[in-house]
């Protein structure tokens, strides 16, 4: 895995990833005192502290995540192409299955350490600005954002599989958000046809919460696991085959 | 005389995979391998360009040009050897491992200047060579140093590449390409974009590498004078096809590399017009 680290400094060095971490972090400690503020002003209470990571999860996961997770891919696999910089690693002795494995698992970690983020500032917001902040709610918070790394990384590879068909990062950008809004379409239109998709399980966590361990969510998991290695093995075979 | 498989094993076991990189062990004899060999490699794209039954040995220490036109086929065999692209048809191997099955292996003890190839342009000279270097595990913290002074990139070490010249990223190729101590190094049109003193750094580093630690060199040019100066055989690449291969010792007393090259040219293209004029 000598190249997970090339990757990652690849990936850390880009300013837009830094500024997208930085709002990635910035989001629910603003969203906090605006929803405190409107409540206030509204006589209402829509959010408490223990649901508010949840409601922010739930717009991360269907909007924001998804867009920076097709950001990174398009960038690390047609972008790399597009500026002639993948050959300066393929010439190494490094197989492209390190390789393509080291590009998956960095984008796994970028992912992961976002929702951690958005995880611990949406629960110092709700402790802080939000009536009923519970431990119980920061358990059920912290297991939501843990289980929402998975159908995200479902889509992940489905995108990376996808760019190794185009040779800009730009375009691979465009078409991984047009695709991403079909399916989030889809899900609303045609709800049978959506259940193929991983975006459908976009509410994972909801499910887990409310039903817990039962071979349905079971049997959702495995679904998303041979997502997983289907579009992994696909977009492997495809990067493997390419030529520089 | 039969290769004895146990005696290798043994053999192998007793100086490891490093020792037998260049030679293989037959009983009584050790007889070398040539660094790399091509064997009737095709590579041919959909415009009709490529090479085509491409065959020829690289051998230990030797200065191997290989020399065409633009256009040629130069950076495509190039790129075949070092797995950028896939060969049609033919075998590879350097060190006597096919690049195509054994990749990881037959490249552990090459250094590559691909043409066309970039370095990661948001990065400094100095990470863009640490990442190569990581690669090498068994490389010393000091050599990306080393190699930066050699090419004489030293002072522009913490500098983006962004900001460099196209001679500057050229020099950082080349202490890429030497970056992990290779014995076998393949360079693309080395000195494309370098100016008058970077092109005379190149040939006397080069010079130095082969002749003080035995360094195998394949260049690919279109330049005559660099072939002139460093190399001790040429091969002749012209439309996709080695036209001809000569060795520094067999040139007359009146012939240079450069009036071989001018005859093989005009040679084929006569060769070719015949041809045509028989269609």
């Amino acid at each position: 895995m000598q190249n997970l680290k090339n990757e990652w400094i690849k990936l850390t060095r880009k300013r837009s990833t830094i500024v997208l971490l930085i709002i990635t972090a910035i989001f629910p400690l603003l969203a906090g005192p605006l929803v405190q503020m409107l409540q206030n002003r509204f006589g209402f209470t829509a959010f408490d502290g223990e649901s508010f990571p949840l409601v922010i999860l739930s717009l991360a996961i269907t909007f924001y995540l998804p867009l920076l997770l097709a950001f990174v891919i398009s960038d690390m696999f047609a972008g790399e192409q597009e500026q002639k910089n993948l050959p300066f690693l393929l010439v190494r002795p490094i197989s492209r299955y390190h390789l393509f494995n080291s590009k998956i698992l960095c984008t796994g970690i970028y992912l992961f350490i976002l929702l951690i983020i958005i995880c611990i500032t949406s629960l110092i917001t709700g402790a802080i600005w939000l009536e009923n902040f519970t431990f119980h709610g920061l358990m059920l918070g912290v297991t939501a954002y843990i289980l929402s790394w998975f159908p995200l990384m479902a889509i992940g590879v489905l995108l990376v599989f996808l760019v190794q068909w185009i040779g800009s990062s730009s375009k691979a950008l465009t078409f991984s958000i047009l695709l991403y809004l079909v399916m989030i379409v889809l899900t609303y239109l045609f709800p049978t046809v959506a259940q193929w998709l991983p975006a459908y399980d976009n509410d994972w966590y909801q499910r887990w919460m409310n039903s817990g361990f039962n071979v349905v969510n079971l049997g959702r998991g495995v679904y998303l696991l041979s997502w997983f290695a289907m579009f992994f093995t696909l977009g492997f075979n495809k990067f493997n085959q390419k030529e520089f | 005389m039969i290769l004895n498989k146990e005696l290798k094993a043994v053999l192998l076991a007793v100086f490891g995979s490093n020792k037998m990189d260049s030679s293989i062990f037959l009983l009584g004899e050790v007889k070398s391998v040539p660094v790399l060999e091509i064997q009737n490699v095709t590579k041919q794209f959909k415009n009709g360009r490529g090479v085509e039954n491409i065959s020829f040995k690289v051998n230990q220490g030797e200065i191997f040009g290989l020399l065409g036109p633009n256009g040629a086929g130069k950076t495509t065999l190039m790129k075949c050897i070092v797995a950028l692209s896939r060969p049609d048809k033919g075998t590879i191997l350097i060190n006597g491992h096919n690049v195509m099955e054994h990749f990881e292996l037959a490249m552990k003890s090459v250094g590559t200047l691909i043409s066309g190839v970039e370095a990661f342009d948001y990065l400094t000279a100095y990470e863009n060579l640490q990442l190569a270097a990581r690669l090498y595990p068994d490389l010393e913290k000091t050599r990306v140093d080393e190699v930066l002074r050699w090419v004489g990139m030293e002072a522009h070490k913490r500098e983006k590449v962004k900001s460099f010249s196209t001679g500057m990223k050229q020099r950082l190729y080349l202490a890429a390409a030497l970056l992990s101590k290779p014995s076998f190094v393949i360079l693309d049109e080395p000195t494309n974009g370098l100016d008058i003193e970077g092109k005379l750094d190149f040939i006397q580093l080069i010079s130095r590498l082969a002749k003080e630690e035995g360094v195998t060199f394949i260049l690919s040019t279109h330049l005559i004078d660099e072939v002139e100066r460093l190399c001790d055989r040429i091969a002749i690449l012209s439309k996709g096809k080695i036209i001809g291969e000569i060795t520094r010792t067999e040139l007359t007393e009146n012939q240079t590399f450069e009036s071989y090259y001018i005859d093989c040219i005009r040679m084929g293209k006569e060769v070719n017009d015949v041809a045509e004029l028989k269609k």
